[in-house]
């Protein structure tokens, strides 16, 4: 990375940190209540494994991991990236995108350092201490479970990142749809469960359509040393999926023609 | 040439729909399309340091002009070659040659102080760090917000915004500067140190595109004006050339010792051609429109001394508003 690109991330956090310091109570209680909302997202498994119910051949744990490693995914994307969802939505609004655009930048990467939220690394905590928590209640993975962890985690980063890009991109056209997140959440729903609650062609849709399984199902089998053919076909589908996020981006932003005029 | 436009041509398509509820629930499922011809094949150039003023009534088609000189729109047809580039086609090397000030956009991150976003300026620019400090302490001085530049830009003057804006747009030192109502809301102190400042930077061999609805911005900085109307240009000159391009018209507001050009009773009296009265302030002072080309100025001077005994003259040039206003108006 060149240190102008580096200067520039340094920066864009900075002014990302000054702009939330701002306003210093509200910048503590939302990222304290952020932390808390994360934390017992889980809830929904607990309470199902101590109804005396459970999802076929996972064990508690085995589907708390599943959710901690959707948590730890989310927060690193959330903070990092999908803060440009948000910024495109103002400025398609405003008509003031062009500013952007009059940059000597790519204005993905403007927009997307435009977008960063200090306040979303409480999501990142909340994930990191939920993997943690989960995977030290688990047999210790081998060393290849992890780097196979590692390359999936990246994968569904990935995966998020396009999720991101699709969303940011249809602003420039359907502009002012504050439900674009619901949406998304809406279908991420389906990436926080073990896959064995869906029927067959839905499994294989999720690995090779939309690689929903890849944002945490996928990396928390490699922990736990479980494999099937569907994970290997959803390697190239996440980068099909991300790259297909980059070019609708792309397309997107030759329609953008601005307020005015 | 520092910027060449040939055939320039942009086709909007729009949808419409009717404001009955029959109309609305309709258009869920079909729209009826049309197209904005938001610009006809324009042509024009400018040369290095020149300080044009881009005017235009709203909707004629000016935004579109500036947005694909800047590189941000895409025209339907036409050729644009500005600093020997494309815009659109080479937006990164283009963009980091040029500067924009927007008087309705900032720049400027609101919750932070204005240095804060002239660093990310230099990151982005990827400005050597002895040039950032120079020309930012430059500017500054020029445009005396030295202390205001450390307070956060939300409580800031609308006049110090601005001066701040600008210099967020020449930190770079960029060649061509496009102007959107760069003085819009400011007031008149603010606006003229702006002006000198723009003036200073011209002198100094900066490009400037000024589009406003401030006539007196035209007319304290443009040297050349091109009005632009219906997506075709209507006037491309000097502004000297825009005063004279109904005829040499001249405002004359006469005071006589008697009745001007009305009779005891009040009642107009026929004015010699080419002379139209624009105001009767009272039976003995008017303000009339003279074309120089039909009546000679001297001769109405001297019909309205004989005729009434001259006590005051002044004699002024067409207001730009009025050109502008019979530009705006024509088919």
């Amino acid at each position: 990375m060149k240190h102008w690109t580096w200067m520039l991330f340094t920066r864009s956090l900075r002014t990302s940190f000054a702009e939330r310091a701002a306003y210093r109570g509200d910048f503590i209680l939302s990222f304290t209540v952020s932390f808390l909302l994360e934390l017992i997202t889980p809830l929904v498994t607990l309470l199902i494994y101590n109804a005396g119910t459970s999802f076929p051949g996972w064990t508690m744990e085995e589907a708390l991991l599943i959710q901690a490693v959707f948590l730890l995914a989310r927060g690193i994307a959330f903070p990092l990236f999908f803060g440009m969802v948000w910024i495109v939505f103002d400025q398609a609004v405003q008509g003031t995108f062009e500013i952007t655009l009059l940059k000597p930048r790519s204005p993905l990467l403007l927009t997307m350092l435009r977008g960063i939220d200090i306040e979303g690394f409480s999501r990142m905590l909340g994930g990191i201490l939920l993997v943690a928590f989960t995977v030290n209640r688990l047999p210790a993975p081998p060393l290849s479970g992890w780097l196979l962890f590692i390359l999936f985690v990246s994968l569904s980063i990935l995966i998020l990142f396009g999720f991101a890009l699709i969303l940011a991109a249809s602003l420039f056209v359907w502009i002012g749809n504050a439900r674009v997140i619901e949406l998304m959440e809406s279908i991420l729903v389906f990436s926080r469960y073990p896959g064995t609650i869906f029927a067959k062609p839905l499994q294989w849709a999720f690995a090779v359509g939309i690689p929903l399984s890849m944002i945490a199902l996928f990396p928390a089998e490699a922990l736990l040393g479980r494999f099937s053919i569907q994970m290997f076909f959803a390697i190239p589908a996440s980068l099909v999926f991300a790259g297909a996020g980059y070019l609708f981006w792309n397309r997107m932003i030759r329609r953008y023609a601005g307020g005015g005029g | 040439m520092q910027i060449d436009v040939t055939g320039l041509t942009k086709v909007y398509t729009t949808w419409n729909r009717g404001s009955t509820f029959g109309e609305v629930i309709k258009s869920i499922v079909h729209r009826n399309k049309s197209e904005v011809h938001a610009l006809k094949g324009i042509d024009f150039s400018i040369d290095k340091g020149e300080l044009v003023g881009f005017l235009g009534p709203n909707g004629a088609g000016k935004s579109t002009t500036l947005k694909i000189l800047t590189g941000v729109l895409y025209p339907t047809a036409g050729n644009v070659t500005v600093l020997g580039v494309c815009p659109w086609k080479d937006r990164k090397k283009y963009v980091s040659q040029i500067g924009a000030v927007f008087g309705q956009k900032s720049q400027l991150v609101w919750d932070i102080p204005p240095v804060d976003s002239f660093m990310m300026n230099q990151a982005i620019y990827r400005i050597p760090e002895g040039d950032f400090r120079r020309t930012m302490d430059r500017l500054t001085d020029m445009l005396a917000v030295r202390e205001q530049m450390m307070q956060p830009t939300r409580n800031l003057s609308l006049g110090e915004r601005m001066k701040c804006e600008f210099i967020m747009a020449m930190l770079h030192n960029p060649k061509i500067v496009f102007l959107d109502e760069p003085t819009i809301g400011l007031d008149v102190i603010a606006k003229d140190k702006i002006r000198e400042f723009i003036h200073e930077m011209n002198r100094e061999g900066v490009t400037f595109i000024l589009t406003t609805h401030d006539l007196d911005d035209v007319e304290r900085l443009a040297r050349r004006v091109i009005v632009v109307n219906h997506g075709a240009i209507v006037f491309d000159d000097e502004i000297t050339a825009l005063r004279r391009h109904f005829g040499a018209k001249k405002i004359v507001t006469a005071s006589g010792a008697t009745a001007c050009f009305c009779d005891d009773a009040g009642r107009e009296l026929p004015l010699p051609a080419g002379v139209t009265l624009l105001n009767r302030l009272s039976p003995t002072d008017v303000e009339l429109e003279c074309d120089t080309t039909v009546t000679d100025l001297s001769a109405l001077i001297r019909l309205i001394g004989d005729t009434s005994g001259l006590r005051d003259l002044s004699v002024q040039e067409l207001p730009i508003e009025t050109v502008i206003k019979e530009l705006y108006n024509r088919d």
